[in-house]
């Protein structure tokens, strides 16, 4: 035993030798930093600047972010204008060695405004609606963008990130299956949520959100629109009002208490509620939460 | 601790913050004599107020429209605080300074209530964001600043007469108001330019602290500037030590830092004062405010 030292000493350069060879990468969003995880394997090592638990819109800039960003060797961005606060992180880190990969591309935009966008329209994204990973067929995409990034950055370890993308494929295509079947009885429900984040959840699962407790997408609620609101799901019928975490639920109270309606907590992001602790988890609870108070539905 | 200040992002964060240290510190000792504390954060959140509006109109935050905007309003706050001097001296000249700031603090959150991100853009007002500072606005910050520093030097004896001896000045037959209008111009272009990198509380922290710390220890001019600016530096040089030991935000943790500064030098004298007052009783002299 009087090695021990020896070893231990050895043991950790090792692991540090392991740490260093890992190529390292920054995500926006949890949801992204998933995904890479599935694709890179033990070759690379994600952080995400978000947590889940934050409302991704707005990001105040600490310096932990600035020191990931400055060793790292990839940035994986969610793109549409959602995380613009990167660019200053990046551009202020003076990393000149990172690459930047944007996950959006290739993917199907919803919602792009036809006329020119102004601060008066609330925090409308020129480039349409930004929160395209929560359709999981877009997941397809992004991994596909992520693994191009990462042979880019990596080329050595090409055959297997090329090998765990079609893993990946072949895992979520399965469940895209599953998960459409569970929601065939959602088909067609009508549902008010806080944020305008659901059009492209609401497209795979064929649920239609038809208003939102903010005014415009970004302000915070008022009198008036709430009233709007109340009217709204009285004359339609509605019982459901989704909230992402990250807002309060004071208005969402006032409301539910003027329609009856049932307040459901859905995560848009890995991360932002239990349970949702992976890209496969996240649907696995946002179809169960949606089944389960469609199905108590007053 | 020390390997922190290797991430070019740390450097270019002080070499900011030591930037902005300089030229405040010194135009604080002008504020600071001239006992007009508040016109530096009455001006600053006019410049913030102007940015806010070039921001709703839709011009990016580093633009010199909002820029020329957030002077704009500046300078009518320091036009509007000179016209308040010539007032009845019944109702003091701090209140008018209050009643500026309180207005455009409040014009401020007004125009963003509409605003998507608007407590966010509010809080960077605020706040600042040192840490993601773009080396073209390092590099212009600091041609501004020495400029205005240079012009500064050679009018020295000037601004300095006036802040300390404003009544002399008057009866030798100074034009004051004409030189009350260039301290006020080139201290409006340093707190415009100053707001939009670091901040509000920031930029009024750098102006106050320092000098009042500088004024507790000594009342020789020269010595009192070589103390503030040290001041400065090393509560900037701690502030994001902190910062980035802590992952704190920056402009909050230099001002934590200046405030401690300031604790710690207000015990100092303190307890100076108990010693000397053992042995002799000194005539009182805390400062002049």
């Amino acid at each position: 035993m009087k090695h021990r030292p020896v070893m231990i000493i050895l043991g950790l350069a090792l692991l540090s030798l392991r740490v260093a060879a890992a190529v390292q990468v920054v995500t926006s969003t949890t949801d992204i930093k998933s995904i890479a995880e599935y694709i890179g394997g033990d070759r690379i090592s994600v952080k995400s600047i978000t947590t889940g638990k934050d409302n991704p819109h707005f990001v105040e800039v600490l310096p932990s972010y600035m020191v990931m960003v400055s060793k790292a060797a990839l940035y994986l961005k969610i793109g549409l204008g959602l995380d613009f606060w990167a660019d200053p992180i990046i551009d202020g880190s003076r990393n000149g060695r990172i690459a930047v990969a944007d996950c959006s591309e290739g993917v199907e935009v919803l919602e792009k405004p036809s006329g020119p966008v102004d601060a008066s329209m609330g925090d409308i994204h020129p480039q349409g609606n930004p929160h395209y990973w929560l359709d999981p067929r877009n997941g397809l995409i992004m991994a596909r963008n992520i693994k191009k990034a990462l042979v880019e950055v990596d080329s050595g370890n090409s055959a297997f990130y090329q090998a765990n993308l079609q893993k990946f494929e072949r895992e979520l295509e399965t469940r895209i299956e599953t998960w459409q079947k569970a929601a065939e009885p959602l088909k067609g429900l009508e549902i008010v949520t806080y944020h305008n984040s659901w059009p492209y959840l609401g497209r795979f699962l064929g649920i239609k959100t038809v208003g939102f407790v903010e005014p415009k997408p970004g302000i915070e609620p008022t009198a008036s629109h709430i009233a709007e609101l109340i009217d709204l799901m009285k004359s339609r019928g509605i019982r459901v009002i989704g909230k992402e975490p990250y807002f309060a639920d004071k208005a969402p109270r006032v409301i539910a208490a003027g329609t009856g309606a049932r307040i459901v907590d859905l995560p848009p992001s890995v991360g932002s509620s239990e349970g949702a602790s992976d890209y496969f988890s996240l649907f696995d609870t946002l179809l169960s939460r949606l089944s389960s108070v469609a199905r108590n539905m007053p | 601790m020390i390997h922190l200040f290797s991430y070019p992002f740390v450097q270019a964060a002080l070499l900011a913050a030591l930037i902005l240290a300089g030229i405040h510190s010194y135009l604080g000792f002008h504020v600071v004599s001239r006992g007009v504390i508040f016109v530096d954060i009455s001006m600053a959140q006019a410049a913030a107020f102007g940015s806010a509006l070039a921001l709703t109109l839709g011009w990016a935050q580093h633009s010199w429209p909002t820029y020329l905007m957030s002077l704009f309003f500046t300078l009518a706050a320091a036009a509007l605080i000179s016209v308040s001097r010539t007032y009845d001296n019944r109702v003091p000249q701090e209140a008018f300074i209050g009643i500026i700031y309180a207005g455009f603090a409040t014009l401020v959150m007004l125009l963003l209530a509409k605003h998507a991100g608007g407590s966010e853009e509010l809080e960077e007002l605020l706040a600042g964001s040192l840490l993601t500072i773009r080396r073209d606005d390092l590099m212009s910050t600091a041609l501004l600043y020495s400029g205005i520093g240079v012009f500064h030097w050679f009018l020295r004896s000037r601004f300095f007469r006036i802040s300390q001896d404003r009544m002399g000045a008057v009866r030798d037959g100074w034009k004051v108001g004409w030189w009350d209008f260039l301290f006020y111009a080139t201290f409006g272009l340093v707190v415009t330019s100053s707001v939009h990198i670091a901040g509000v509380m920031l930029v009024f922290s750098f102006l106050v602290i320092p000098p009042v710390i500088a004024l507790l220890f000594t009342r020789r001019q020269g010595l009192r500037l070589a103390f503030g600016w040290a001041v400065a530096f090393a509560a900037s040089v701690a502030g994001i030590g902190a910062s980035v030991g802590m992952d704190l935000p920056t402009g909050p943790s230099i001002i934590a830092s200046l405030i401690v500064f300031l604790l710690i030098a207000v015990s100092i004298r303190q307890l100076a004062f108990f010693v000397r007052g053992a042995q002799k009783r000194p005539k009182k002299r805390i400062g002049r405010f």
